[in-house]
């Protein structure tokens, strides 16, 4: 199995995300950047402590749990037809989750519950008076992308291999976590499943870690020497840049992670999924002589440098090969709404 | 119960919708809901009325169409739509849609969908109006209804802040309408409210103020201009003899 371990730094402990840190482009565990967070100090007195300082903090808003039977073993995933999901989702207090978690405790194999990626301020406000930390974000014209930050809770449970279109920096501030990282060339080794329907968004890779069918997916041999592990004890933190392939096993009977997500990318442009959704459309299935001549062409306007399009042009007739402004946005999509439209 | 569904444009890629307006399609209603999105056009064709519900005492916008049960003056088969008039409630013009509202997976919030009532007379594959256009885009026509039901659900969401307001400031009063149909008939319609046009005169510059910035000030005033179309009413009763 995989060999390679993420790299780890153990200098820095500060309220602000080392800027070097971002730069990396590559995943890195900051060892103890959150040790001093209050729900790490409770965690590490007892998994009934942390509870009951998450309840202290809990405003009574009903959340999404995922709720998987035991012989699911946590894995949460798809069927075994792929068209449907192997877990249920229930609206339920967080509260009454918690206990549920707290009685599966004697248990040696109890029922899988997860409240995954649950925005912290709409359900625990004041929580990140306690416990936060400061991405630092570049100065930009037009508005960015909102950080988005977010809490899981759960028991034993997996979240299996895939990407996410933002930066992120994962804090393990109760129990355990293990995080198995490809990177994004990786993604044919990985064989993804259905893109829809997928337990958050994204679609899972299909490969059974704990167990991998070399017979059915004989690429992920090749995976297995580009992967690295990442093992977070509480208080210790992962930045994972985005699109990396990530899966997440929380290790202990009562695990909660708080993350950061951000893009540095505008506002305007959404999600770039919905670029790939217009490929499906209209690409992926013209001739292929087309279809190659294709491939040069974004190569051209989009992959390589951004610029070059533009560069022999005067500036008056860039158009859209130019900046793209407020204006240029707005007339994009209106062009884009009305093509599609039909 | 009504067959509603979710409105797609798979499965309803063939239906089509018919938009005229006709007796036969159950169009003879002598009253219809109306929200205070629409207070400003229909003030230029019908009577504007509020009714309160029995038990909840909330009141609730309606428009008069006719002087007796089951009739209603504005159906004309000569007019392009059926409907002789410019603006059209649009608790009537919205036709067989209906606002749903949608689970979001991602979170805690509901967005509005659009159903549709797969029974309503109106539904059909052959006579009217595509939903869909030949790949799946969405219609002129679904466009339009978009924005019908916006103004609903936009409507409903301002009403009881409208009626609130309206109440705070004791602006509601009964309103028993006499109506003589000039050839001797004379009729009573009851249990209707309208908006007290003398102590509307008589609001302080404060009250004032605080009704215009919420939008509702000229509502009142569309409601009371809007009384003038009774005699709009007798005079299409009077042309149909």
């Amino acid at each position: 199995m995989i060999t390679a371990s993420t790299t780890v730094i153990t200098d820095c402990t500060s309220e602000t995300l080392d800027e070097r840190i971002l730069s990396s482009k590559q995943p890195v565990i900051i060892k103890g950047l959150v040790k001093h967070w209050a729900l790490v100090e409770q965690g590490r007195q007892s998994d009934r402590n942390a509870i009951d300082y998450l309840k202290s903090h809990y405003n009574g808003r009903p959340s999404v749990a995922c709720i998987g039977s035991p012989e699911i073993q946590g894995r949460f995933f798809y069927s075994a037809d792929g068209t449907q999901l192997n877990y249920q989702t229930q609206q339920m207090k967080i509260d009454e989750l918690l206990d549920l978690i707290q009685a599966g405790f004697s248990e040696k194999n109890p029922t899988s519950y997860y409240i995954a990626s649950n925005v912290i301020d709409t359900h625990f406000p004041g929580f990140r008076r306690e416990n936060d930390i400061v991405i630092p974000r570049p100065e930009a014209n037009v508005a960015q992308e909102d950080l988005r930050v977010s809490i899981w809770i759960g028991n034993r449970t997996t979240a299996c291999c895939h990407y996410d279109a933002s930066d992120n920096l994962a804090c393990c501030v109760v129990g355990k976590r293990r995080f198995t990282l490809f990177p994004p060339d990786q993604i044919a080794n990985l064989y993804p499943g259905p893109l829809s329907p997928t337990p958050g968004g994204q679609a899972l890779s299909m490969v059974d870690f704990a167990n991998p069918d070399f017979s059915k997916y004989p690429r992920f041999a090749e995976a297995i020497t580009h992967g690295q592990i990442a093992e977070l004890e509480a208080g210790d933190a992962l930045y994972l840049p985005s699109m990396w392939w990530h899966q997440v096993e929380s290790l202990n009977p009562f695990n909660v992670l708080v993350n950061y997500w951000w893009s540095n990318s505008a506002r305007y442009m959404g999600s770039a999924m919905n670029v790939l959704y217009h490929a499906l459309l209209s690409l992926r299935d013209k001739p292929e002589h087309e279809r190659q001549a294709w491939k040069h062409i974004f190569d051209y306007y989009i992959f390589d440098d951004p610029e070059q399009a533009g560069k022999h042009l005067p500036d008056e007739a860039h158009g859209y090969l130019g900046e793209i402004d407020a204006a240029k946005n707005k007339m994009l999509r209106a062009l884009l709404l009305n093509k599609l439209n039909r | 119960m009504a067959n509603t569904a979710l409105l797609n444009n798979v499965t309803h890629h063939q239906l089509k919708v018919i938009t005229r307006f006709g007796a036969e399609f159950g169009d003879s209603i002598s009253s219809a809901l109306v929200f205070p999105t629409e207070f400003i056009e229909l003030q230029k064709e019908y009577p504007i009325l509020f009714r309160q519900h029995p038990e909840t005492k909330k009141y609730q916008a309606t428009v008069l169409l006719g002087l007796s049960q089951n009739e209603n003056l504005f159906l004309n088969s000569s007019a392009p739509s059926g409907w002789a008039a410019h603006y059209i409630p649009a608790t009537v013009a919205k036709g067989p849609f209906l606002i749903g509202m949608q689970h979001q997976d991602s979170g805690n919030s509901n967005i509005p969908v659009i159903h549709i009532d797969m029974d309503h007379l109106k539904v059909n594959n052959e006579n009217g109006y595509p939903l869909f256009l030949e790949h799946g885009g969405n219609s002129p026509y679904l466009e339009y209804i978009a924005n019908v039901l916006k103004t609903i659900h936009q409507g409903i969401a301002i009403q009881d802040a409208m009626f609130t307001l309206f109440s705070e400031l004791d602006l509601i009063e009964p309103i028993d309408i006499d109506i003589d149909l000039h050839n001797g008939e004379k009729r009573r319609l009851l249990g209707n409210f309208t908006i007290h046009e003398e102590k509307l005169m008589e609001l302080g510059g404060d009250q004032l103020e605080r009704l215009n910035k919420l939008g509702f000030l000229s509502l009142a005033f569309a409601v009371i201009t809007s009384m003038t179309n009774i005699r709009r009413l007798t005079d299409i009763k009077k042309s149909h003899k």
